[in-house]
Formats: structure tokens, C-alpha cells, sequence
């Protein structure tokens, strides 16, 4: 969904990626930010939901804003080698585990694709995934719309 | 009226040959052979040995399916109950086929079991799927192993509910089962704490896994000033592996000299391991050991320079301990030749 | 503080002219109870129904479970920041309607869980298979917004409760239990030879659909702090935790917390029950590593010498479990943990999310992923169409003849973690 978020007036920048792909493949995409030193803000397995019951699933990563090379008039996805926010710093290792921990519960069970879910239910499920990173949000500094 | 079983065992206890025979493929004998004649005495009149399967230890790691689907056939054809695998003692790759035949035979619904000595790499891999009895290392304790897992297999194809590994002699297989204790949780929890503070022994309902972590070291400052060694579970060796390190349950690890060497060139190098398609990195085993890319990064000068040695090993089935040693002692031989970085590649 | 439970035993429900209770037959005048939650204008509609251990009977998908209580001396009223005002509850004497449960269904999200089959395999995982329970089926009205649906079924729920409690005031008890919990100065120095335990317990709050109130106030929001017992049987800590039915605390094993009673039965006998030190679960690391630290420093005050630790959920949570744990094990506390496990449908996967070498001593509700054949049952209570969410995968699957395949998890408070039930596990 659309995020009904914006950016605090005194609060660090943010970039949103929407990943290609299922919620497994947002844990892999925010294991690769956490192997260039992007920590976790929250615990990747929020809620009470397994991987074959809630196909959304987001990740809120920090650093330290001189070196999250964030504006925006950048673009992040382009010139990656320019880029501060893809230079590489030594990963959190707690960052590392709770992903890698993460990572291992999804791969052992079924993934939930948004496609495989009637509409009714796709709508509750992006709700409750926006609910449950409500607080996440709220303390990196975004505020609710 | 006797529970009807198939015995699975390997090219050696098959008596058909040694390690020359390992790759053959499987066959069945109507009735028992080899250490089947022990175990079909010692079952008694509880279970008949109605035919053994004699397969090269080689051929089953390397043709899971077609001999899965083969030892379910089997099993359907004599009508069997169950079946029953080794003892495969210390023997990696037959440990790895017995844990195996249990688990394809195991999957169709059938009762199993088999035995072989804990650090046998088959117990790992296949402990989830079935009972498994420890033997000592070699074949010299097929006295003691046999009648135990005579015992264990009868009580088990009774249909008797079995306790933990300790109490009834099996490895432990780290599977959960719930059952409903005489007590509520909150008042075991209490009772354990009880025990906890009075220093008197309790025992956990659940052991906690220890996790063997390694903090990652810093990352390296300047990499165009440092040694970086490659050191692969990928099996590239030498062609014709001067130092036969298994396709599976390797024994031992290799450190080969690349002084001078820009890519590894088929013909020149292959890879010895037996747990994945070999045709691709055989073509080009810079593949799976990137020897061309680091040299290439050494003549930009994006790193100092990559070690002359590399280290290898066949990483499929490799028994945990090995792994430890070996990356101890590898870690050692880098460290005291001053590499201050290695990276490990793996398939 | 001395709070006592007057328990009138209930055996069997009924509709009728008049709620009230006789015999142990509770009646329940359906029309006044429906004009009183109907006073909400957030529900477009409810209905009510009865199903008594034995019946051929599966209610699902359950909400909440909360037993009927209402006060009959003392301050505040039960449910305190709900039904009651904010005023501290847990002394003088408490009505409760015991052998009964209210619980809510309707369709807040999908996909929803929380089965209870009154008879059959599944009853055994349930406590409610044992309780008569009036269900109370309502219907939110569509166009609210989702946390004011969960809102308005939760305050049904805890309506219902009081208002069969209070009709039943003038009953006689079939039985008293009386709870002290006497200031701290006398609690630290009572029973000198005994050792000193506190119950540190874990409440999930995450967010919608997987929160805790606390007097009204999100457990969110708080930072640990210290409860009487007794306040809990007051109804201070409510459920608004309705996913995952196997290991979500419902209110009413709030209500009847079993290892404050188990600490209660024990208390100046073999240790000295010294208080309860309440924590939460939030998602963000930073409220993790405050949380375990300011409640474990909690129980260092409290100068205990060991703690028994409740879970609430699985997966993130594990990690405030062990934070928990190792922070009081290297307190010198001596800790037993209460958890369930989630080993996977063959039972070989890793139990907890976390793990430490300090949790030598862990009591588990079993594993919520073991699977059971639920038999089509002669009557079905609440969102019928839940049914084809099972069918469809999320919670199990529907076979052809009608009977339910799915994980214990589906199943309400198949694997508590308070350990409410006899359940467990074991390894092979």
C-alpha cells in the first residue's frame, strides 16, 4: 500500500523500496542493506502471523544520517557506487542474526504471494501489517498522515 | 503372525565388493545376507527378514530418487511392514544411504530403523526421519548393535508407544511430541523452579539450542593492501584429486599451490564433489573457485594480493566435527602466513 | 490487600424471562442483554448461543473468552479503564459465575482463527470444552473502521461478562477463596527461610489485533511495573489478542492466571510469593532491551531469588523471553520459562525464535504445529464462511468429508503459555 506516511518536519529523511516480490523477499533485500550496515529498527517477525497467513511484510532500517545518503531530490536506486547510502559498514550482528533467524523461519514454510489472496482479505492484511508497524514508524520519527 | 521386513545394506556387507563396487546399482535378494542372518535370529519369531536390498553406497547418495522409488517398490512387492537399514557404523556415505532407504521408506508410511556410530554424518541428516541406534565406529561391534536394534525395531513395529532416546537406547532425534503431562504447566514451572533453587537436578521439558556463534570480524580497512586466501567446501581439486577427498563424507581437506595460476582451466582442475551436478564446474572450475576474478582484482589493485595456497574440501555430509577441526586448523595456516582475509565459497 | 472470590458454580445455561442464577443453572434474558451491547451503536448486529461440554458443537472463530465476574465490596468494579472506572481494584470480595465463559465471535478480519469444539479429538485442547459457554456472535457494522470493530467486539465481550455477574449478586457462593497481598515491607520479611519469587509476566502488545490493556492503558505505552495478584483476578489486565488462538491469553486466563495460583498455593509453605512484576512485547529492539531491563531491575528490588517468566506469541517475543531470562539469570535470579514451541509439523524444526544457554529450565504448552483432524460437527457458532478460509489454506485445510485438518494453533488456547493446560512436549 501506499504509505500514509510523511516525514516529520525535524526527523531524519526516509527512502521506501517496494520490493519485487513476496515477503520472503523483503527479509533477503533487508539482509543485504543489514550485510552494508542498515540496523533493524524492529523484530523482522512482527505479529502473529506465519508466513502462509500474511503475504505483507516491511522492514524499517537506520543508520546514522551522514551516512545514509538520503534526499529527496536523490534517487537511491541510481549511481549505487556514488551513492553513501550503499557504502559498505561493519553489519550489526544482532541485525544479522534476528534477519538470518527470520530468513530460516520463511524458508521453512509456505510463502504467501498477495496474488493467492481473495481481495476481501488482501485489504485486512495490509491494514494489520501497517498497524503492527505503526509503532516502528512512530519512534524512527514518521508521523501517521 | 511375524511382522514382514526388508533389510537394506550396502555393496561390502552385500558381500559383492569393496569400495570398487560402491557403485552399483541396487538389487534384491529374496531372504537375508550378510549381517541380515544375525539380526533375522535375533528378531525371533517377532519379525521375518522376507528380502534384503544390497545397493552401492556411492550409487544411492548419488541416485536418491531412483532408489528411494526403488526401495518403496520393494517394499510394496514382498508386502513388507517395515524396514530395516546397516548397521552402517563410521562408514559416511553408507551411514548417509541407511539414513536414506529409512527416510524414502519412512515417507511412504512404512516403520524403520537403522544404526550407525553418532558422528556418522547420516545422523544429522536423517535423524528426523528415523530411530537410529548408536554403534560403535567399526564393524567390530556388530555383536553389540545388532541385538539392540533387534529389541528397539520390535518394540517399535509393536506399535508401543516409545519413551525418550535415553531411556529406550536410540540417538537422540530431536523431534518434539506433544502429549499431556498429569500436571497443568503453571504447576510443573513451579515445582521445576523449586527443584532449580534448592540445587536439587530437574530436568527441562525443552533444551535450549546452543548455537556454536562467531562474531564476525571487523572489515578489512584496506583492501588494496591485503592477502586474501579462497578456501572452498565446493571440492575443487587437482585434476584426478592427488589426495582422493570424497564426493561425500570427506575424510580429509587439501591445500594447493596457485603461484603463477591466472584461471582454473578444465582438464587442469575438476571438482570432487558428488552433491551437486558436477558438468558446469568441471567446464570452468573458476566457478565455484574464482580464481581468474581475484587474480583480475590483483592486477587492478583493488585488493594486495590473493594467497598462493588454496584450501578445499567436499562439503556434503561432512561430518560437524571435521568441519571444526579442519576450519581451526586452515584458519591457523592463513593466520600465521599473515592472509587477512578469506572467502569461503560453498555450492 | 485481601481480595476473596465468592465462586457460585454454574452447570448449564439457559434462556429465559429473567437473568439470574439457581441450582447452578444460569438463565440469561437474551433481550436485555442484546438492548444493553446494542447501546453501542458500532455493532450493527448480535446474536447469542449456548453450547455446554458434549454438545456436537464448534464455535469459531473466537474473539475473546472472559469469565463473568462483578464486584460485591471493595473499590472500583472488575474490568477497571472498561467496565469499571480507573480506580485500583483487587481487594474486598468478588462475584464469580465459575464452570462458564462468554465467548465472542464475528468476523473482524480474515483470516481469523480460534476454534472450540465441545466434544471430539479437539476438546481436549481446549479449556472451553469444559466450560458452558454462552457465545455472543456479533456483527460489527461494515463501514467502522477496523480498530473500533476490534474496539466494540471487545467491550461486548466484557459487558456481557459483567452483566451476568451482576445479576447474580444476591447468589450464595458454592465456595470462597481468599488471596492476601499484603504491602511489601511485610511481604519482603515475611517467612524468613523461605525463598523470595516473583512472577514476571509477559503481555503481548504489538499493535491491532495483538495488544493487552492494563487499566485502560495500552501495555504499549508502559514501561514494566509491579501488580498485585489480586488485581488481576479484578479483570486490571484485559485481552485484545485475537491471532494465534493457541498461545493468545484470553481474559479469562487472565482472570484465572494458574501460575499465580500455582505461586498462591505454594506461597508461605515453600517460597515467599513476593509480587508480580507485569512486562510487554513490543516489536522495536530498543523497547525490548528497556523493557527486560527495567522489569528485571523490578525484580531485583523486589530482592527475589528466582522468577518464573511467561510468554505471550511467538516468534518476536522469543527474543524479550530470553532477554528476559538472561538478564535475570545474570542478576542471580534463578529463572523457569514458560513458553510453547512452534517445532514444525514433524516436530524437528527449531522450537523458539531465540535461544540462550541461561534457559536451563523451560515448561512448554507443547507444539503448536502438531496437526489434528477435526470431525464436521452437528452445529456450528459464529462466521460460517471461516470455514472456506481454513479450506483455503491459511489455517489447514477442509477435506471432503467435511472435517477440518489443522495445526493445534487454531485451536483457542491449545498451547497457553501461562500453562494452563496439561499439555506439553517432549523429544524423541
Amino acid at each position: 500500500m501506499q504509505a500514509n506516511f510523511t516525514a516529520g518536519a525535524d526527523t531524519p529523511k526516509q527512502i521506501c523500496f517496494f520490493c519485487d516480490g513476496d515477503a520472503l523477499q523483503v527479509l533477503v533485500a533487508a539482509r543485504d542493506l543489514i550485510h552494508m550496515g542498515w540496523k533493524l529498527v524492529h523484530h523482522p517477525l512482527y505479529g502473529n502471523y506465519r508466513p502462509h497467513q500474511q503475504p505483507y511484510r516491511s522492514i524499517l532500517l537506520q543508520r546514522e544520517a551522514e551516512n545514509s545518503g538520503l534526499s529527496h531530490e536523490q534517487n537511491p536506486t541510481q549511481d549505487q557506487s556514488l551513492n553513501p547510502a550503499y557504502q559498505c559498514l561493519a553489519p550489526d550482528p544482532a541485525s544479522l542474526q534476528l534477519i538470518e533467524a527470520a530468513l530460516d523461519v520463511y524458508r521453512a514454510d509456505r510463502v504467501l504471494n498477495p496474488q493467492q489472496v481473495p481481495d476481501v482479505m488482501l485489504r485486512d492484511c495490509s491494514q494489520l501489517d501497517y498497524e503492527l508497524m505503526r509503532l516502528p514508524l512512530e519512534q524512527a520519527g514518521w508521523e501517521a498522515a | 503372525m511375524a511382522y514382514r521386513v526388508i533389510h537394506y545394506i550396502n555393496q561390502f556387507f552385500g558381500g559383492i565388493g569393496g569400495e570398487e563396487k560402491a557403485d552399483i546399482a541396487p538389487e534384491v535378494r529374496d531372504g537375508v545376507a550378510g549381517p541380515g542372518m544375525g539380526l533375522a535370529k535375533l528378531l525371533g519369531d517377532k519379525a521375518e527378514i522376507v528380502a534384503t536390498i544390497i545397493c552401492g553406497d556411492n550409487y544411492c547418495v548419488g541416485n536418491q530418487e531412483e532408489v528411494g522409488k526403488f526401495i518403496v517398490d520393494t517394499l510394496k512387492k514382498y508386502n513388507a511392514d517395515a524396514l530395516i537399514a546397516g548397521p552402517a557404523f563410521n562408514a559416511g556415505r553408507y551411514g548417509m544411504a541407511s539414513g536414506f532407504a529409512c527416510s524414502a521408506a519412512a515417507a511412504a508410511g512404512y516403520t524403520t530403523l537403522t544404526g550407525m556410530y553418532p558422528e556418522n554424518p547420516g545422523v544429522e541428516l536423517y535423524k528426523a526421519n528415523t530411530y537410529i541406534v548408536p554403534t560403535t565406529d567399526s564393524a567390530a561391534g556388530m555383536g553389540k548393535a545388532l541385538p539392540v536394534m533387534a529389541a528397539l525395531f520390535a518394540k517399535i513395529l509393536s506399535g508401543e508407544k516409545l519413551g525418550t532416546a535415553e531411556a529406550e537406547g536410540y540417538i537422540e532425534r530431536g523431534v518434539r511430541i506433544n502429549t499431556f503431562y498429569e500436571e497443568v504447566g503453571a504447576e510443573r514451572a513451579v515445582a521445576m523452579l523449586l527443584k532449580k533453587i534448592k540445587g536439587e537436578p530437574f530436568t527441562t521439558e525443552y533444551k535450549m539450542p546452543v548455537f556454536d556463534r562467531v562474531t564476525p570480524r571487523p572489515g578489512v580497512k584496506d583492501l588494496s593492501k591485503a592477502t586474501i586466501a579462497l578456501v572452498t567446501s565446493g571440492g575443487i581439486v587437482p585434476m584426478g584429486n592427488p589426495d582422493h577427498i570424497a564426493a561425500s563424507s570427506a575424510r580429509n581437506y587439501g591445500g594447493y599451490e596457485i603461484d603463477g595460476v591466472t584461471d582454473l582451466v578444465s582438464g587442469k582442475y575438476q571438482t570432487a564433489h558428488g552433491g551437486y551436478d558436477q558438468t558446469y564446474a568441471n567446464q570452468d572450475p573458476d566457478r565455484v573457485l574464482p580464481v581468474d576474478v581475484l587474480r583480475d582484482l590483483e592486477k587492478e589493485g583493488k585488493i594486495g594480493k590473493l594467497y598462493h595456497t588454496f584450501y578445499t574440501t567436499v562439503g556434503n555430509g561432512t561430518a560437524v566435527g571435521n568441519a571444526k577441526k579442519w576450519g581451526e586448523e586452515i584458519g591457523k595456516q592463513l593466520k600465521d602466513n599473515n592472509v587477512q582475509a578469506v572467502i569461503l565459497t560453498s555450492t | 490487600m485481601n481480595l476473596e472470590l465468592h465462586k457460585v458454580a454454574v452447570r448449564q445455561l439457559a434462556f429465559g424471562a429473567k437473568t439470574g442464577v439457581s441450582n447452578g443453572v444460569l438463565t440469561v434474558n437474551k433481550e436485555e442483554l442484546k438492548a444493553l451491547l446494542l447501546k453501542d451503536d458500532r455493532l450493527a448486529a448480535v446474536e447469542f448461543d449456548l453450547a455446554h461440554p458434549g454438545d456436537s458443537t464448534r464455535i469459531m472463530p473466537v474473539k475473546d473468552a472472559i469469565e463473568p465476574r462483578c464486584k460485591l465490596e471493595g473499590q472500583g468494579e472488575v474490568f477497571p479503564g472498561f467496565i469499571g472506572p480507573v480506580e485500583s481494584v483487587g481487594s474486598g470480595k468478588t462475584l464469580v459465575l465459575e464452570g462458564m465463559a462468554v465467548l465472542t465471535t464475528g468476523r473482524l478480519v480474515a483470516p481469523q482463527e480460534g476454534i472450540v469444539d465441545m466434544t471430539g479429538p479437539g476438546a481436549p485442547y481446549t479449556p472451553f470444552s469444559q466450560t458452558c459457554n454462552l457465545v455472543v456472535v456479533l456483527t460489527p457494522r461494515e463501514d467502522i473502521k477496523l480498530h473500533h470493530a476490534e474496539e466494540t467486539c471487545r467491550m461486548a465481550g466484557l459487558k456481557t461478562a459483567h452483566y451476568l455477574a451482576s445479576q447474580c449478586k444476591a447468589a450464595k457462593a458454592d465456595h470462597t477463596e481468599s488471596y492476601d497481598f499484603p504491602p511489601l515491607t511485610q511481604a519482603m520479611q515475611a517467612y524468613p527461610g523461605l525463598p523470595k519469587v516473583a512472577y514476571v509476566y509477559m503481555l503481548q502488545s504489538q499493535g491491532l489485533l495483538h495488544d493487552t490493556w492494563v487499566y485502560g492503558v495500552d501495555a504499549k505505552r508502559t514501561l514494566p511495573t509491579l501488580i498485585s495478584p489480586t488485581e488481576t483476578m479484578d479483570g486490571a489486565i484485559i485481552s485484545g489478542n485475537c491471532v494465534s488462538a493457541c498461545d493468545k491469553n484470553n481474559t479469562y486466563v487472565h482472570l484465572n492466571n494458574p501460575i499465580i495460583k500455582a505461586l498462591y498455593k505454594r506461597h508461605g509453605k515453600e517460597i515467599n510469593f513476593v509480587g508480580v512484576v507485569i512486562t510487554n512485547e513490543n516489536v522495536t529492539l530498543a523497547d525490548k532491551q528497556r523493557s527486560s531491563s527495567y522489569a528485571i531491575k523490578l525484580a531485583e528490588m523486589l530482592g527475589v531469588d528466582a522468577a518464573v517468566i511467561s510468554e505471550e506469541g511467538f516468534g518476536n517475543p522469543d527474543a524479550d523471553l530470553v532477554l528476559n531470562c538472561v538478564k535475570a539469570e545474570k542478576a542471580g535470579i534463578k529463572t523457569v520459562l514458560v513458553t510453547d514451541e512452534y517445532a514444525g509439523a514433524n516436530g524437528a524444526s527449531q522450537s523458539l525464535a531465540d535461544s540462550c544457554q541461561e534457559g536451563n529450565a523451560v515448561v512448554t504448552g507443547g507444539n503448536a504445529n502438531e496437526t489434528i483432524v477435526l470431525p464436521p460437527m452437528a452445529k456450528v457458532i459464529g462466521d460460517i464462511g471461516q470455514a472456506d478460509v481454513i479450506a483455503g489454506g491459511f489455517f489447514g485445510s477442509k477435506r471432503p468429508d467435511g472435517s477440518l485438518e489443522v495445526e493445534i494453533q487454531a485451536i483457542l488456547a491449545a498451547t497457553n503459555e501461562l500453562g494452563f493446560s496439561k499439555i506439553g512436549a517432549y523429544t524423541i
